[in-house]
């Protein structure tokens, strides 16, 4: 039983057809890289799964339900309880510190501050961050705003994390220690993960892989692991 | 979420916090100022509400009150004078009095007081028979400079007076003032080219930099944050400033408040308890402005659409299109036809004018962004190299953002061509010469013909017995030289031209042993034992003229036999003095012949008559001067602040710029030129308008002189120094732009 399962989407920006009948399905705890070259439609399918976007056509089902008959309240509802985000770059608000940008979501939902912060340190150690919560995030290296950004996604439990390019800025032995870090914490969370990337070797720490060309899965892909 | 809200605004670093404190400061200045105008307003109210008991003019012939007004001077100021009997009790009060004085008791003004103790009894105190009962409460004044005294007296002594009515009803209508409209006219000018740009000013502070807080709204609906939390969020962050602002304000003014008092906004002083913007006006504004400023900032939001990947453009503006002119020319046209077509026509036009303006300064506002487009496409025409490119792209692609920075100076520049403009307009026409042959001649005048001067009575001049005394009595003082001149026994006698300044019947009679100790008037014909001369210029109050008429007496005076020895009443005096004490002495006694002599026709000298003039125009040429400085304080903080947000709301894109390899000058200058350009199309536009607005106007002040308003140098001094301060302000921001793109501090990951 799929938790995330997209069927035959459609998106278009204008004259530009982005997405063409695409369909993909993601299982609990599975970690599913989707690649393919640029321009291809990898990020926009991603957000039509995040309920970032709306898709033309086709269908997205989250837990049983239609995502995309959702209305945009329930939507951001489920962005908060229900996914992370850890994009390329520029997701965390610079202004603030490390620690404010984790807690973020969890007062957002209405939790109480001394509690927040509390859950928001406790993810610091876990991703190799101690000593960094005061810094302001525009002050961090872009490996350690890249961790940050994980344990912001991850700070509310998430059933799914969406990832695009999450170490497309950095240099590939950082991005190999985010990656490592990063897999080892959602796999200890039992989250799934939707890992959009062009590079090989990140698209290895997946269960499986897909390839978008065209707007179209090409190749539903094979179990790796 | 509130909390969180404030919790983000407070903790968002450094910069943040520079913004918060910049909104704040600059969100005081202008709710400071507000608050000054407020409270000036209501002072301006509260004053021209009082009841003028000095006009009351409605008689009685059964009324309870003796009442006999008049005017008085001292040093260049007037005193006014009630002289009142009581025939019976429980009559009416004059206001600010606990009773009315009974017979050998007067009231005294506090000024008027303090002026007795500190000057001899012959030069003042004589004037006021009695002795002070207490002084005049705030109530029956307008000002705490008044020189206001109520004597009081026995019926019989009034009883005679020609001046003296008999009255039961003290006015108690406000005094109409024959200036309030064009003071009223001046308020609401200043008031509105205040407020513009002071809201101008505000409201670019509240939105300082939201560009940059955009960035942290799509990160907050990326992982979850609702419309409705973003709303509460960025109200938080807007109403902080904006109601720390507030307080600001209210200690700004605070410490202003000492200075407005001592503001003469109708040419005197006010109450100091009078001068509030009254409780409702600190609440209103503690309220208003962070309401206004939350409310602005709630509109901007809508107008973009914050996704989880970044803030969009709900629509893409289309370029301002050529109608934003048409109001403009609208209110141009509203402000210029009505005083064009009736320009003597004052009574309506300051309500209709002040309606033009707002139309004219919001048609400014409107045709502002047009403008702008079009001044970038003769810069993208004329000019080549990255930063006019650079300028110009901004231009082009904001060309509301472009103008908003400059749009509050842009009004002062109106404001102050306005003003500029008018006032040399008015005092030209008002022609304030303060120098004259006679400036130090004091005359007084015994005749009054009802035609001329409807009042209780026709004075005919004062009789020889009555003559002699004062001329007695006028000759012990040292120092003073009197002339009198005498009314012609008969006209037609020795006849007159019958045009030119001698025409009429204003001629008067003077021995040329006389007229000899006042050598300006001019020297009689030889062996002329008196000649008649012309007076009716000597009741002008305009210098100028008076000096053209002089001397009064030529070689080819006529000459007369009637030498004022033959039973002539005395029709004027004319006294010359060597000084204040000298005159003050004079006026006292003849303020002994109050009941001859015209009530409203103070004895003056020509200087005094000329200086009142003079001093009424150059404090309105004062406040004006000072209302232009601080319009132009507020709009350039606006621009300042303005700028700065611009600057730091593209901090992202200028580091690139740096970082890939621009230099920083090119930015300078690329920032300077999308700066400079609008202001001075702007400023160039806002200077032709401030003239057209201002030509109406200074026609109507001096019909007949159409010339006098162009060109005027201040023109081009104010225009000019307006441009020269924005442009050392734009340039007093730019180092923010080097420290905000200083490579080091670039990160792009
Ligand atoms: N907001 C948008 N407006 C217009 N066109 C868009 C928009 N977003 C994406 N596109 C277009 O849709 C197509 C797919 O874009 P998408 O970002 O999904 O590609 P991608 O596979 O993620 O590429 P990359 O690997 O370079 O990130 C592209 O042709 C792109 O130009
Ligand atoms: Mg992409």
């Amino acid at each position: 039983m799929s938790i995330l399962y997209a069927n035959d989407l459609t998106k278009s920006f204008g004259a530009t057809v982005a997405l063409q009948g695409a369909s993909l399905s993601l299982e609990p705890g599975e970690i599913l890289a989707v690649m393919g070259p640029s321009g291809s439609g990898k990020s926009t399918l991603l957000y039509c799964l995040a309920g970032i976007f709306t898709p033309d056509d086709g269908t997205v089902t989250f837990g049983g339900r239609r995502m995309d008959s959702l209305s945009d309240r329930e939507r951001t509802r489920l962005r908060r309880t229900a996914f992370g985000f850890v994009f390329q770059f520029g997701q965390l608000v610079p202004e603030l510190t490390a620690v404010d940008n984790v807690a973020l979501p969890l007062l957002l939902s209405g939790k109480r501050r001394t509690a927040a912060y509390e859950q928001a340190r406790s993810w610091f150690p876990r991703l190799g961050l101690t000593g960094l919560e005061g810094r302001r995030t525009g002050e961090l290296s872009g490996g350690q705003a890249q961790r940050v950004a994980v344990a912001r996604a991850l700070v509310t439990g998430p059933e799914v994390l969406f990832a695009d390019e999450p170490t497309g800025a950095l240099d590939s032995l950082t991005g190999e220690m985010v990656m490592d870090l990063m897999v080892d914490t959602v796999r200890a969370e039992h989250t799934s993960v939707l890992l959009v990337t062009h590079d090989a070797r990140v698209a290895a720490h997946a269960d499986r892989q897909i390839t978008v060309r065209d707007g179209q899965v090409i190749d539903a892909g094979a179990r790796v692991r | 979420m509130i909390r969180v809200g404030i919790h983000l605004a407070l903790r968002s670093g450094r910069e943040a916090l520079a913004r918060l404190l910049v909104t704040a400061l600059s969100v005081a200045i202008g709710v400071g100022l507000l608050l000054s105008v407020l409270a000036m307003y209501h002072a301006y109210r509260d004053t021209i509400a009082k009841p003028c008991w000095q006009c009351t003019a409605t008689t009685d012939a059964n009324g309870p009150l003796l009442w006999s007004y008049s005017e008085d001077e001292f040093g260049g100021r007037t005193i006014d004078r009630l002289d009142v009997a009581t025939l019976k009790p429980d009559g009416p009060v004059v206001p600010g009095l606990p009773a009315m004085p009974s017979a050998g008791q007067y009231y005294a003004s506090p000024a008027l007081a303090a002026l007795l103790r500190a000057t001899p009894a012959d030069e003042l105190g004589d004037r006021f028979p009695g002795t002070m009962a207490g002084t005049i409460g705030a109530a029956g004044l307008q000002s705490p400079d008044d020189l206001v005294v109520v004597i009081g007296h026995r019926p019989a002594e009034l009883a005679a007076s020609p001046h003296t009515l008999r009255t039961a009803a003290i006015q108690t209508a406000p005094r109409g003032l024959s200036t309030s409209a064009f003071y009223q006219f001046g308020f609401a000018l200043g008031a509105v080219a205040l407020l513009v740009p002071l809201l101008v000013l505000i409201g670019n502070a509240t939105r300082m930099a939201a560009a940059r807080r955009e960035e942290r709204y799509a990160a907050i609906r990326l992982v979850g944050g609702e419309r409705s939390q973003i709303n509460v969020i960025a109200s938080v962050d807007a109403v902080l400033g904006a109601l720390l602002g507030a307080l600001g304000g209210i200690g700004l003014y605070a410490a202003l408040r000492p200075l407005l008092g001592h503001i003469p906004l109708l040419g005197f002083r006010f109450f100091d308890d009078t001068i509030t913007p009254t409780v409702w006006g600190f609440v209103g504004t503690v309220l208003a402005v962070p309401a206004a400023a939350a409310v602005a900032c709630l509109v901007s939001l809508r107008r973009v659409r914050i996704s989880p990947l970044g803030v969009t453009r709900r629509v893409t503006p289309p370029p301002p299109r050529f109608w934003r002119v048409l109001p403009l020319l609208a209110g141009l046209a509203l402000f210029t036809i009505p005083l064009v077509i009736a320009p003597a026509d004052g009574r309506g036009t300051p309500g209709f004018a002040v309606l033009a303006l707002v139309l004219v300064m919001t048609g400014l506002m409107i045709a502002g962004p047009w403008l702008t487009m079009m001044s970038a496409r003769l810069l993208a025409r004329w000019t080549v190299g990255g930063s006019s490119l650079l300028a110009a792209r901004r231009l082009a692609d904001n060309p509301r953002a472009s103008f908003r920075a400059v749009s509050g100076l842009m009004l002062a520049v109106m404001v102050g061509t306005t003003l500029a403009a008018l006032v040399p307009a008015a005092l030209a026409s008002q022609d304030t010469t303060r120098t004259s042959p006679l400036r130090d001649v004091l005359r007084v005048g015994f005749f009054v013909g009802d035609q001329e001067k409807p009042g209780p009575g026709t004075i005919p001049g004062l009789p020889p017995e009555k003559a002699a005394t004062l001329l007695a009595k006028v000759a012990t003082i040292p120092g003073a030289v009197a002339v009198p001149l005498y009314r012609p026994a008969r006209t037609g006698q020795a006849e007159l031209p019958a045009d030119g300044p001698l025409a009429g019947d204003g001629g008067v009679d003077v021995r040329c042993s006389d007229a000899h100790r006042l050598p300006a008037l001019g020297a009689c014909p030889a062996g002329a034992g008196a000649v008649r001369m012309d007076a009716s210029a000597m009741y002008t109050d305009n210098l100028r003229a008076l000096n053209e008429y002089l001397p009064f007496i030529r070689s080819d005076s006529p000459v007369t036999a009637e030498d004022g020895s033959g039973g002539q009443l005395l029709s004027d005096l004319l006294v010359g003095v060597d000084g204040p004490a000298t005159l003050e002495r004079v006026r006292t006694v003849l303020s002994g012949y109050r009941d001859d002599i015209d009530s409203f026709e103070m004895p003056m000298t020509f200087g005094e008559v000329g200086d009142v003039r003079a001093r009424l125009f150059l404090e309105i040429q004062r406040i004006v001067t000072v209302l232009a400085g601080v319009t132009l304080l507020v709009a350039g903080c606006g621009l300042a602040v303005a700028i700065s947000g611009s600057l730091v709301e593209r901090k992202r894109p200028f580091t690139l710029m740096r970082v890939t390899g621009t230099g920083v000058g090119t930015l300078y200058r690329a920032v300077l030129l999308e700066t400079v350009l609008p202001l001075v199309a702007a400023t160039a536009v806002a200077a032709g308008v401030g003239v057209t607005v201002a030509y109406p106007i200074a026609r109507a002040l001096a019909p007949g002189r159409h010339g006098v308003v162009l060109p005027h140098p201040s023109y081009a001094l104010t225009v000019t120094g307006g441009l020269l301060v924005s442009v050392a302000i734009i340039a007093a921001c730019l180092p923010v732009l080097g420290r905000i793109t200083a490579t080091e501090k670039a990160r792009f990951e």
